[in-house]
């Protein structure tokens, strides 16, 4: 219970001004496309050279904590997930704000973030020395499945043609080979000079999901119609609270299955979201309104990505090996200030590093008020006339996917991108699985190469891939993810067919 | 809006699944035609996988058995051409010539000019245009170039 | 007559384009292209060397960090030797072996002869390290069982034709046995690897394994003399009468592209030198645990020749 002693550090108004800055600031950098949390944090930290160590790490994880949810709020009132962590919720979130629902999708986000968010935080307080371990003995063959899971959801994403769902995931990972591979460093796939460096994922991520939208919205021609949106409903916070509440299944899901997939090294939070919503609409009565509006649905992405932030903590402050590239750039930030994450953190440190969780702990609260407060406010944004909006985003997708690396290939690609997933789309394929493939292709392709080199040194490819408990459960998993896949098409074939509809 | 339009279908469907065989047809020869496999073990598996996808959407569209998709009618493609060559412009080749803010400011008033319904021939309009376009960008410059410290290209034009 | 006033012109433009230098560059912020992720060590280094960058006695206008991360730092460099300004706005961060080494191996943009450095500011020796829980509890341990066991131990490292790389090609020359390397995808995952237990020694950077000793047996350092600061027990290869040297040691600096103006180039070489020296960016350096070791521009010259004239003959004996 060493935590609840130090609240009140977190509780003077310097420190609670800094809360105020990051959350606010962590928000508005979260909402913005290009700008992942990794880059909010990595572009906080020379603020926080001179504060004093205890400060400038309040910032930043007040900064970590609202951009993983301002993410959520262009997902939702855009269908532009802020960062990767987020494209789940726009599957939902957006059909939820194209029926006049964006404040009631954007309150439930906030609410869920922060139970997630707080659930993983108590994870990092009280079993951070029992979990650190565990989180390190996941090697290659490990994340090679766990990345296989990943795949198995790529088809079903998108309820509407397996087939085509496959194709846009099969597609994204190959999109992920291009460019310099990790391990020999040859060049794939390179036949401009713009792809050498490869395709970026949040570049891709802006083009597939801003694109399609902005050129969407422009189909009218000269008109004074906004994006199908005729008016925003006033929804009252106290009725989304209690609807959130009545999704235990969803906000269980999505905190269990954040919490783990955060805990993991090198699987990526960016994952986390997806899963649980793949898993809750498994779990679901409602499965078939999923995709449609379905508000379950952003509660379990958005209580897993939040759910994540904590967990992805552990490896980092007990074992000094940080899980996420977040929690890499966070490491920065704490050995500016001369503090070694290790095992002696909270003997050596014990003022500084509960400092610093409890802010998270008061972050996501605070998060949450401010969310919730401008949640009406933003909601507005879709009664924006498209002829202002979409030249808007086009110009934000611009700056944003340059600003992620200065690059303007990353410019060049981005719009390729979008511009072919536009046309893809009239005709059936989505976005989400073809990011999935960007993201899960360098997962499993590195683990696969790595764990093929140490099998090789040891007992061979199968011993190594197939043997042991962790591995088995996990094929056993990947197995159960696509019988139930195959089950579901089956039976909707055979509902479809008795409608005597077209499928 | 996808559900009450017409699906795509026929041509719509076969175009771009022959164009998805010819992209995985591509991909495999690269993979398989190199000196190294050794880089390219991954690439195959996913070419393969790419491949046998493609053939069967095509199949599939050719019996006419995937309708997925609102499919694009002469009448929407008339009206996004414009942004569509307006964007290209923009990014492929003013982004670099005249630098970032000359071409985003053209740019955003071009679209919003192309189509914001409100008559072209009362300057009211057009200051509304130019206030709007002015107040975007100097949002966009506080974010980036201020706050963020983004670098972009400068271009002939600043 | 055209000919003379067309070269007039140009001397006079020339000129002017001097006149103009003289007093006012850097008259914006200056960018440093860094050719790994944010959180890396080079990245955090290359922050904590550049802050008081803004101050009047140093550049006077602040640094921005640019990273360009990929495939072991040469996709920045790539761009930074083929596509990156002259004009002195544009700095890069150089991590020596890794840039010379990759110029010898791969087709790449960049080699030491098209790029100039401006000075150096740190230097990171690789170590070797084992699990606290292995059973290696010193190098000729780690020797002995890969004698008997030929090319069964896996050693990981930060990707191929990096520090850890070298030092790797290194060992196994001096020692004479077949050991297995496993590239990662940077030294923070190679670590967790050894720590996790998935590999069964690592090679790795002093400062982030010496953050990690309470986990770690570190057996062994790649330089010439023992590290005072930070672990005055670990021995060096030498020491142990293995002929390993300081050649993967890891230097870092700052350069610019060849074709940069002289006058820029001498600017940046007296001006980032003291900078280095600060006694703030001192401090922050030791604090978070990175060896400072300042170079002068001629230094860093010397030393990229002999580096790349070492490994010239270390990598062709593969």
């Amino acid at each position: 219970m060493e935590f609840l002693q130090y609240f009140s550090a977190v509780l003077t108004p310097a420190s609670l001004l800094f809360l105020g800055i990051g959350t606010i600031g962590g928000l508005i950098l979260g909402a913005t496309p290009g700008l992942s949390p990794t880059m909010a944090v990595a572009l906080l930290i020379p603020f926080t050279f001179r504060m004093d160590p205890a400060q400038g790490l309040i910032l930043l994880g007040a900064a970590y904590t609202s951009s993983v949810a301002g993410g959520a709020v262009s997902a939702i009132l855009l269908k532009i997930p802020g960062a990767p962590a987020n494209i789940a919720t726009a599957l939902d979130g957006y059909e939820m704000a194209k029926k006049g629902q964006a404040a009631k999708a954007l309150q439930m986000c906030f609410v869920s973030s922060a139970i997630g968010g707080v659930i993983g935080i108590l994870v990092l307080i009280f079993l951070t020395p029992l979990l650190a371990a565990w989180a390190l003995g996941f090697g290659p063959s490990h994340l090679f499945w766990i990345a296989i899971l990943g795949v198995t959801i790529i088809g079903t994403l998108d309820a509407r043609s397996v087939v085509k769902g496959l194709l846009s995931g099969a597609m994204g990972l190959w999109i992920a080979t291009i460019g310099y591979d990790s391990i020999q460093g040859v060049e794939r796939f390179t036949f401009t000079e713009h792809l050498d460096g490869g395709v970026n994922v949040i570049a891709a991520l802006i083009g597939l999901f801003a694109i399609p939208q902005i050129i969407e919205m422009l189909e009218g021609g000269r008109t004074r119609k906004t994006i199908e949106v005729l008016a925003v409903e006033r929804h009252s916070i106290w009725a989304s609270t209690r609807e959130v509440f009545s999704k235990l299944r969803a906000l269980g899901i999505g905190s269990v299955v954040g919490t783990i997939i955060g805990l993991i090294p090198g699987a990526g939070g960016q994952i986390a979201g997806i899963v649980s919503y793949d898993q809750t609409r498994k779990f679901s009565p409602n499965r078939d309104r999923f995709g449609k509006g379905e508000s379950e649905g952003v509660v379990a992405a958005e209580s897993a990505n939040n759910a994540m932030v904590g967990p992805s903590l552990v490896p980092l402050l007990t074992l000094s090996v940080p899980g996420s590239p977040t929690a890499a750039v966070l490491l920065g930030g704490l050995l500016i200030h001369g503090i070694f994450p290790g095992p002696d953190l909270f003997s050596k440190h014990a003022a500084v590093a509960w400092t610093f969780i409890d802010s998270m702990l008061i972050g996501q609260i605070l998060m949450m008020v401010f969310g919730l407060y401008i949640a009406r406010l933003a909601a507005r944004v879709v009664l924006i006339p498209p002829a202002i909006l979409a030249p808007a985003i086009l110009v934000l997708a611009v700056f944003g996917s340059f600003a992620v690396q200065h690059s303007l290939s990353d410019v060049f690609v981005m719009l390729t991108l979008g511009l072919g997933m536009y046309f893809l789309e009239k005709v059936g394929f989505s976005a989400a699985p073809m990011v999935l493939g960007i993201i899960l292709g360098p997962i499993a392709e590195s683990n696969y190469v790595q764990g093929r080199i140490i099998a090789e040194a040891g007992d061979g490819i199968f011993a190594y891939f197939f043997t042991g408990g962790l591995n088995i459960a996990l094929i056993a998993l990947c197995l159960a993810s696509v019988a139930y896949s195959v089950a579901m098409e089956v039976r909707q074939r055979r509902l479809a067919r008795i409608e005597g509809g077209a499928p | 809006m996808s559900d009450q339009r017409p699906a795509a279908s026929g041509l719509q469907q076969i175009v771009p699944a022959g164009l998805v065989v010819a992209l995985a047809l591509w991909v495999t020869w690269v993979s398989f035609a190199v000196d190294d496999p050794e880089p390219y073990l991954f690439p195959r598996l996913v070419s393969l996988v790419l491949l046998a996808l493609s053939v069967a959407l095509l199949v599939r569209a050719l019996t006419g058995k995937t309708l997925t998709g609102a499919g694009l009618d002469g009448r929407t493609l008339k009206n996004v051409a414009p942004a569509i060559a307006v964007t290209l412009l923009y990014v492929f080749v003013l982004a670099d010539l005249v630098g970032f803010y000359a071409a985003s400011t053209a740019a955003f008033f071009t679209l919003v000019t192309l189509y914001d319904p409100a008559p072209h021939d009362e300057i009211e309009t057009w200051l509304k245009r130019l206030a709007v376009t002015v107040g975007f960008m100097a949002v966009i410059a506080v974010l980036f170039t201020l706050v963020l410290k983004v670098q972009v290209p400068r271009g002939v034009l600043f | 007559m055209r000919k003379s006033i067309a070269i007039l012109a140009t001397m006079a433009a020339l000129a002017l384009a001097g006149a103009a230098f003289a007093g006012s560059y850097p008259e914006r912020p200056v960018s440093l292209t860094v050719a790994y992720s944010p959180g890396g060590a080079t990245d955090f280094q290359a922050r904590i060397v550049t802050m008081v960058a803004a101050k009047k006695e140093y550049l006077g206008q602040p640094v921005v960090i640019i990273n360009k991360p990929g495939a072991g730092g040469k996709i920045g460099w790539n761009y930074f030797a083929s596509r990156a300004s002259t004009d002195g706005y544009e700095l890069a961060a150089y991590n020596v072996p890794h840039f010379i080494a990759q110029s010898i191996k791969f087709k790449t943009k960049y080699n030491i002869n098209n790029l100039e450095p401006i000075a150096n500011w740190g230097a990171d020796p690789a170590v070797l390290v084992v699990n606290k829980n292995s059973p290696f509890n010193s190098v000729d341990d780690l020797v002995k069982y890969a004698k008997a066991n030929p090319g069964k131990v896996t050693v990981s490292g930060a990707g191929l034709y990096v520090g850890h790389h070298i030092a790797f090609l290194q060992i196994q020359k001096a020692t004479g046995v077949k050991l297995k390397y496993v590239p990662h995808k940077g030294g923070a995952p190679a670590l967790k690897s050894v720590l996790g237990g998935q590999v069964m020694a690592g090679v790795n950077n002093l400062s982030d394994s010496y953050r990690s000793r309470a986990n770690l047996k570190i057996l062994a350092i790649a330089d010439l003399q023992r590290d005072k600061q930070f672990l005055p027990d670990v021995p060096t290869f030498k020491e142990l009468g293995y002929d390993v040297d300081d050649s993967s040691v890891n230097f870092r600096g700052i350069m610019v592209r060849k074709g940069t103006p002289k006058e820029i180039i001498d600017f940046l070489s007296a001006r980032v030198v003291e900078m280095f020296k600060n006694k703030r960016v001192a401090k922050q350096m030791k604090i978070g645990g990175s060896p400072l070791r300042i170079m002068t521009r001629d230094e860093v010259i010397k030393m990229w020749k002999a580096r790349q004239a070492f490994l010239q003959k270390l990598l062709a004996d593969l």
